[in-house]
C-alpha cells in the first residue's frame, strides 16, 4: 500500500458514510418516488441486499489477497495486462464520478443559494480543498471525516421536528400496484449502495483488518436506516408531491417551522450539504489517485494529486451542458454503469480468484 | 521563503472567501411581506408587494412628531407584465432595492385570477427559489392589491395580521405546500381560505382596518368554481378532522336559551366502505368540550340533564357537517373533504379502476355520520348563574 497510514473501523464507517449518502439523499425520494410512489420507502430494504454483497466480495478478496486493493488483486486474479485494464476503469470510473459528484454539489449551491457566484469558482474551490486534504493522506481524511460526518448526520434529526406536520397516513395503500415499481425505484439506491465496494481501497489501512466486514455492515446498516427515514418523513411530508419536486429534502428542511421561532434552516441544511460532499469529494478523488498510483506502479501518489483535481474539475464540466442532462445520467446510467463497476466486476474477479485457488489445491 | 509563499496562499484565500458574488446587504434590500396578484384591464397580471418601510420600524416614540398620525409601515408597489416573473422584473425596475422574499409568507389570488386558474401563477410559485413552502395561500373578494394597501391599527402590516389570524387554527387554513399536494392529489379539488376587508371602523384613519379571514373557495383542478361560507367551512373543518379549539352554541330540545361549548375537541375519522358497488362513507366523530355558557335553566352537573345537553351537541354536530356535505358533496361537487384519498388507501384496487370518473361518483357517495360526543366539564358555577335557585331546573 502506497499510504502507510493506519485508521480504525469506526473511521472508515464515518468516511464512508458520506461518500453514499453526500449527493445522493437530497434526490433520493424524488427519484424513488418517481416510480414507487407511496411505496417509495421499501426501496431501502430491498437495495441491503447488494450493500450485504459488495461488503462480501471486497473483504473475501481482502482475505485472498490481505493488504491489497482491487487494482493489485486483479493483476494477480487475471494477470498483468488485463488486470491493468481493469485497473484503469477503476481510475477512470472514479475520476468520472469524482466530477458527476463535484457537479451535483455545484449545481445545488449555485441553483438554490448563491444566485450569482460562478460555477467554476464553487467547483474549483471545493476540489482544491479535497486535493490538500487527500494529499495529508487517509489519516487527515479520517480524521475530518471524524469531525464532518457528526455535523452532516446531527441536522438529518431536526427533521424530526416536523411531526406535527406529518400525515402518516400518506403511507398506504401498501404496495397497491405490485412490488415491481418498487423493484424500479430501487435500481437507483441499490447503486448508490453499492459504491460500499470501496471498502477495498480502506482495508489495507485497516489497523484491524479482520473487522472490515463488521464496519462495513455497520455503515450499510447506517446508510439504509438514512434511506428509510429520509424516504419516509418526505412521504409523510409531501404525499404524491414528492415525485415532482427537484429536492424534496430541501423542501422538507424550509418547512420546518417551530412555533415561527425556529425556522428556515435550508442554511443548515447548505452547511451539512457542505461537509458531506467534502468527505465524499475526498474519498473519490483519493480511490481514483490510489488506483492511478497503483496501475503505474508509482512509488508516491502525492505528486499526482493536484493533477487529478484539475481532472475533477473538467469530469465535472465535461458532457454535461446542463442540470436536466445531469438528471438523465443519474436516473438512467447510473444505475447500470455503477452496479457494473462495483458489483459485477469484483464478483467476476472473485468468482475467478475462486476457481483458481481449488484448482492449484487440486494439483 | 517559505512562510511568504504561505502567507501569499492566505491572503488571496482572503479574496475567495468573502463570497462577495452573492453578499446581501440590509440596506440594498426591500423586505417582502406579502405578494399579491390581479388581473389587469387587458388579462395582463399585476403583482403588487408589500414592502416594509425600515425608518419608521421604530416603537413609534421619536417619531411621534410627524404630523397626521403614526407614519405607514409599509408601503405597496406593484407591476404589470404577461406573467408573474415578467410582472415581477417591472416591478423591480420601479423598486430601487432588490426583492427579498425570505419574510414573504402571505400570497393573494384576486377572484379574477382565481376563477380564470392558477396553474400559471403556481407553478412559479412553486419552482422559484425564493417563495417558502410554509407561505399562506389566500383568495380575495375584489382586488387583492387593496388588502395590502391597509394600515392596521394595532399590528405593523397587514399580512402580519393575516399570518396571526391563521395561526388562530379557527378559520381553514392553506399552506404553499399543501395547495401542492391538493392540486396534486387524487381528488383534484383544492380549498383555499378567502379575506376580506373588515369595515373600518368610524373614528379610524383611511385605510385604517385589517383584512380578515372569512370562508372558502372552492376549487376544481385550478379553477375557482366557487365558495362557501365561514360557517360552512367550520363544517368542512369537523370532516377534515381539523377541530381544535372550537366554539360550539346549540339549543336543548326543550328548554330555552342556548348552551355554549368551549374549547370544542374532536377525532374525526373517515372510513370508506365499498357494499356492492355502491360507495359509502362513513365519518366517525368523537368530540368532547367544556360548558362556558349556559343560557337554559338545566343544571349541569344532574348526569341526566348532561346526558340530554350531549344529545343536542351531537345532533348539533351532525348538523353542521351535514350542512357542509350539502354545500360541498351536491351542490358543488368538489371533494375538497379527502375523500378520494380514503378510498385510495382502503380500496387501491377498485379506486384504479374508478378514477377516472371520480366527478360522478363522488356526489353520489352515501355518507353516514355516527357522532359520539361528551361534555367533560362545567366551568366555575354548576348550576345556571344569575337566576334564582327555585327556577333551576334539577332534574
Amino acid at each position: 500500500m502506497l499510504d502507510k497510514g493506519k485508521i480504525s473501523g469506526l473511521q472508515m464507517a464515518l468516511l464512508l458514510y458520506p461518500a453514499i449518502m453526500a449527493t445522493f439523499f437530497l434526490t433520493l425520494p424524488s427519484s424513488t418516488a418517481y416510480y414507487a410512489r407511496n411505496d417509495m420507502w421499501m426501496t431501502g430494504i430491498l437495495s441491503a441486499f447488494f450493500g450485504v454483497l459488495v461488503i462480501y466480495i471486497a473483504t473475501k478478496l481482502h482475505e485472498l489477497f490481505p493488504g491489497k486493493t482491487i487494482i493489485q488483486q486483479s493483476e494477480h486474479i487475471i494477470g498483468v495486462l488485463p488486470g491493468k485494464v481493469i485497473g484503469f476503469l477503476f481510475f477512470f470510473y472514479s475520476i468520472h464520478v469524482a466530477g458527476l459528484i463535484t457537479r451535483m454539489y455545484a449545481e445545488f449551491v449555485t441553483g438554490q443559494f448563491f444566485f450569482k457566484t460562478p460555477l467554476l469558482l464553487i467547483i474549483a474551490l471545493m476540489v482544491l480543498l479535497a486535493s490538500i486534504a487527500v494529499r495529508g493522506g487517509i489519516e487527515v481524511m479520517a480524521r475530518c471525516a471524524v469531525i464532518f460526518t457528526p455535523i452532516f448526520i446531527f441536522p438529518l434529526l431536526l427533521l424530526l421536528l416536523l411531526f406535527p406536520d406529518l400525515e402518516l397516513h400518506n403511507i398506504f395503500p401498501v404496495l397497491s400496484r405490485g412490488i415491481l415499481p418498487v423493484l424500479q425505484a430501487t435500481a437507483l439506491p441499490q447503486a448508490w449502495v453499492s459504491e460500499l465496494f470501496f471498502i477495498s481501497f480502506f482495508l489495507p489501512s485497516l489497523n484491524s483488518p479482520a473487522k472490515g466486514r463488521k464496519w462495513g455492515n455497520i455503515t450499510l446498516a447506517a446508510v439504509l436506516l438514512s434511506i428509510i427515514y429520509v424516504n419516509l418523513i418526505t412521504l409523510f411530508l409531501l404525499g404524491p408531491d414528492a415525485a415532482n419536486k427537484t429536492y424534496p429534502v430541501l423542501v422538507t428542511f424550509r418547512y420546518i417551522s417551530v412555533y415561527g421561532i425556529f425556522e428556515n434552516l435550508e442554511s443548515l441544511l447548505l452547511a451539512m450539504w457542505i461537509f458531506g460532499n467534502f468527505i465524499k469529494i475526498c474519498v473519490f478523488l483519493y480511490v481514483a489517485v490510489v488506483s492511478f498510483a497503483q496501475v503505474l506502479r508509482l512509488s508516491d501518489y502525492r505528486p499526482v494529486v493536484f493533477p487529478m483535481g484539475i481532472l475533477t474539475i473538467v469530469f465535472s464540466f465535461w458532457g454535461i451542458p446542463d442540470a436536466s442532462v445531469l438528471g438523465e445520467y443519474i436516473r438512467y446510467v447510473g444505475p447500470f454503469e455503477i452496479p457494473a463497476v462495483m458489483l459485477l466486476i469484483p464478483f467476476l474477479l472473485l468468482l475467478i480468484a475462486r476457481m483458481r485457488r481449488s484448482g492449484t489445491a487440486k494439483k | 521563503m517559505k512562510i511568504s509563499i504561505k502567507s501569499c496562499i492566505l491572503l488571496s484565500l482572503l479574496v475567495f472567501l468573502e463570497g462577495c458574488w452573492d453578499r446581501t446587504e440590509l440596506n440594498d434590500l426591500a423586505l417582502v411581506t406579502a405578494m399579491s396578484f390581479d388581473k389587469g384591464e387587458h388579462n395582463e397580471i399585476i403583482t403588487t408587494v408589500q414592502i416594509v418601510i425600515p425608518q419608521n420600524q421604530g416603537s413609534g416614540g421619536s417619531s411621534g412628531g410627524v404630523s397626521g398620525g403614526a407614519p405607514h409601515k409599509t408601503t405597496i408597489r406593484s407591476g404589470a407584465g404577461v406573467n408573474i416573473s415578467d410582472s415581477l422584473s417591472k416591478l423591480q425596475q420601479k423598486t430601487p432595492r432588490k426583492l427579498f422574499w425570505g419574510q414573504c409568507k402571505i400570497f393573494i389570488f384576486s377572484e379574477d385570477i382565481a376563477k380564470t386558474g392558477i396553474r400559471d401563477e403556481f407553478d412559479f410559485l412553486a419552482r422559484h427559489p425564493q417563495p417558502r413552502e410554509r407561505a399562506n395561500i389566500f383568495v380575495s373578494k375584489g382586488k387583492a392589491a387593496q388588502t395590502l394597501e391597509l394600515f392596521p391599527p394595532i399590528e405593523n402590516s397587514s399580512s402580519e395580521v393575516l399570518q396571526k389570524l391563521t395561526d388562530f387554527k379557527i378559520g381553514y387554513k392553506v399552506t404553499l405546500q399543501e395547495l401542492s399536494k391538493m392540486l396534486k392529489g387524487e381528488a383534484g379539488a383544492a380549498a383555499i381560505p378567502i379575506v376580506l376587508i373588515l369595515p373600518k371602523a368610524e373614528s379610524a384613519e383611511p385605510f385604517q382596518t385589517i383584512p380578515y379571514v372569512m370562508g372558502t373557495a372552492l376549487f376544481k383542478k385550478d379553477k375557482m368554481i366557487s365558495q362557501i361560507s365561514g360557517k360552512t367551512t367550520h363544517g368542512v373543518k369537523w370532516i377534515l378532522n381539523e377541530v381544535d379549539e372550537f366554539t360550539v352554541t346549540f339549543k336543548v330540545a326543550g328548554n330555552e336559551g342556548l348552551v355554549s361549548l368551549k374549547p370544542v375537541k374532536a377525532k374525526v375519522k373517515l372510513l370508506p366502505q365499498i357494499v356492492d358497488g355502491k360507495w359509502k362513507m362513513k365519518i366517525q366523530v368523537k368530540a368532547t368540550g367544556s360548558i362556558i355558557q349556559n343560557g337554559t335553566a338545566m343544571d349541569s352537573t344532574n348526569p341526566a340533564l348532561l346526558k340530554k345537553m350531549e344529545t343536542a351537541f351531537e345532533q348539533d354536530i351532525k348538523v353542521r357537517i351535514e350542512q357542509a356535505l350539502i354545500e360541498v358533496q351536491h351542490k358543488n361537487k368538489t371533494d375538497i373533504l379527502g375523500f378520494a384519498e380514503a378510498f385510495h388507501r382502503k380500496f387501491p384496487q377498485q379506486w384504479e379502476k374508478n378514477k377516472e370518473r371520480w366527478d360522478e361518483l363522488f356526489p353520489g357517495v352515501e355518507v353516514s355520520i355516527d357522532v359520539a360526543a361528551s361534555i367533560l366539564r362545567s366551568g366555575l358555577i354548576n348550576a345556571p348563574g344569575g337566576i334564582p335557585e327555585d327556577e333551576v331546573v334539577a332534574k
